[in-house]
């Protein structure tokens, strides 16, 4: 077929093309259109990447600081629960137990902050230029990927040099199922910080709460202590914590220790589903309205 | 064949204050509703049964149609609602009433250098600036000599944006924009941008775009030179409403006499 035959084919069908935009009020699925999210992957990876450069630019250790919090911190429970008021830790090597803890704890914490205050500190680009929204919390989520990589891999190494030195631990065989877990924090991360961006776009309150919400979320995440270290009769409790099974089962994955009920995975799963619902929506309405309010 | 068609497009803002802004308070009016009980944070003097409905049409009924091609300036005083109707047709706030609908990707410059990080260099904002505006990375290589040669900034191409004088953020910023336009452009008042000379390139280099590749243009300006040169047919809104759609002309005269009348 010649080329101008194709021409007079295609011709009449750009003529009657579809609108490519359609500019309605706020809907949820014109929020969450996730094809376009992901015409826009390259953008997300300009995200990324921003990060890890702009981040420590001007530090003197640079990412280094990102194995540097996680040891401190790892350091000084040491010293204070383990030294001083001797909290049982199920027979791990305590830097094994809490590094394990808090890495996981950080990427969860990291994301949630990062993405509850999204349109605090994207406002600005947000209100000049149009681009899918989800482009930041999901560059967000992937950057803290990349930390959390690289404090596991300091992890690992550690617990190699115990496995070296004699120590009987070993980790289980259902650790490839690892990285489920992560995609659960993700997922965990995004609907609570989603959810609590929408509000503190109305309520500053919410910009200072969070900090605090995150450190006595941390007490009660079973990162200082296991599970097994709370009185039966409160176990009831701790299912409104859809962070607990998550720990857990990464540390039985890693040392072989620690249970979590199936029922409790499963109040677990469904509150992340309904928080999650709860964000997206959230996010659709507000995202399309807070240039009004700020 | 139409790029944009407006119908009943109609936006509205809130003058007063819609909540208290804490949590706290919201609770409390709330709690209060529900008891029956007065508010305890109404404002003393204020009615308190009586919803206060401080709201105004920045949109009012707006609808129009713009064909391909075409060059559009929007034209009103300040408050007739020229800006809300450009952010709305580039998806910044999203409209109460009505739909917008658009044929072909828009580039809006409501204000240009959005997006620059001052930490990165100016070669990692090109791309990050094209990325926003939905290039992809082929895209901005292809063109990124020549957005660098626009902006005469080449030899401080990798030094970090922080360190650009204003005039230097403005011409890159600029410039990025200018080499990456869509087939619909929305334009505020950006072109006055950097010292006279390059106001003067700018503006040459806007034209040859719109004029010579078929582009739609729709424009806010109050400098009525630009406006003249660059745009056919003329939108003049008066409190949120479209009140003449003519050729550009008829509408600056409809827009100017009063001036005139005090001038003469």
């Amino acid at each position: 077929m010649s080329s101008t035959a194709t021409e007079k084919i295609r011709f009449p069908s750009i003529e009657e093309s579809p609108w490519d935009t359609e500019i309605v009020p706020p809907r949820i699925t014109t929020a969450l259109n996730l094809p376009e999210l992901l015409r826009y992957r390259h953008l997300i990876a300009m995200f990324v990447r921003r990060d890890f450069v702009v981040y420590y630019r001007q530090t003197v250790l640079g990412p280094l600081w990102w194995l540097l919090q996680p040891l401190i911190t790892c350091g000084v429970f040491v010293i204070v629960f383990g030294v001083f008021l001797r909290i049982y830790t199920d027979g791990i090597p305590r830097p094994l137990f809490y590094l394990s803890g808090l890495t996981l704890w950080a990427y969860f914490a990291g994301s949630f902050t990062h993405i509850s205050s999204l349109f605090s500190s994207q406002g600005g680009l947000f209100g000049k230029i149009y681009f899918p929204r989800l482009a930041v919390p999901v560059a967000q989520l992937l950057s803290n990927l990349m930390k959390f990589g690289l404090q596991t891999s300091f992890m690992t190494a550690l617990y190699l040099i115990y496995v070296l030195n004699g120590l009987e631990i070993r980790p289980s065989w259902t650790l490839v199922f690892a990285p489920l877990l992560i995609l659960y924090l993700a997922v965990l991360a995004l609907g609570f910080g989603l959810l609590f961006n929408s509000l503190a776009y109305k309520y500053r309150d919410m910009s200072l709460t969070t900090p605090f919400i995150i450190q006595m979320w941390m007490f009660l995440s079973f990162i200082i202590y296991p599970m097994s270290a709370v009185p039966e009769k409160y176990h009831w409790f701790l299912c409104f914590n859809p962070v607990i099974p998550a720990v857990e089962t990464f540390r039985y994955m890693l040392f072989g220790t620690g249970t979590v009920p199936p029922w409790y995975w499963g109040i677990s799963l469904l509150t992340t589903v309904i928080v999650l619902a709860l964000g997206l929506t959230s996010f659709a309405y507000t995202s399309q309205r807070f240039i009004d309010t700020v | 064949m139409l790029a944009i068609q407006v119908s009943h497009l109609s936006k509205e803002y809130s003058l007063g204050t819609v909540g208290h802004g804490t949590l706290q308070k919201d609770m409390q009016s709330w709690w209060a509703k529900i008891r029956g009980k007065e508010d305890p944070n109404t404002l003393l003097g204020s009615v308190p049964t009586v919803p206060i409905r401080d709201r105004f049409l920045a949109l009012n009924d707006v609808s129009f149609d713009i064909r391909r091609g075409e060059a559009v300036a929007v034209i009103g005083k300040n408050g007739a609602g020229k800006s809300t109707l450009l952010k709305v047709l580039s998806r910044i706030v999203a409209p109460d009433k009505g739909v917008a609908r658009l044929r072909g990707k828009v580039s809006s410059l409501l204000e240009v250098g959005t997006g620059f990080h001052p930490e990165q260099t100016g070669r990692d904002n090109v791309y990050m600036n094209g990325a926003i505006l939905g290039m992809s990375r082929q895209d901005i290589a292809k063109r990124f000599d020549e957005i660098v040669a626009f902006s005469e900034i080449e030899e401080f191409i990798d030094t970090p944006v922080k360190r650009y004088s204003s005039g230097m953020r403005v011409r890159l910023a600029f410039s990025i924009a200018a080499h990456f336009l869509a087939e619909i452009v929305i334009l505020d008042e950006v072109l006055s941008v950097g010292d006279a000379f390059f106001q003067k390139k700018s503006m040459a280099k806007m034209e040859t775009l719109l004029r010579n590749e078929g582009r739609t243009l729709l424009f806010v300006s109050h400098s009525f030179g630009s406006v003249k040169k660059l745009c056919q047919r003329g939108l003049l809104l008066e409190h949120g409403r479209l009140v003449l759609d003519a050729p550009v002309k008829e509408v600056l005269e409809a827009y100017l006499p009063p001036a005139k009348k005090a001038a003469s």
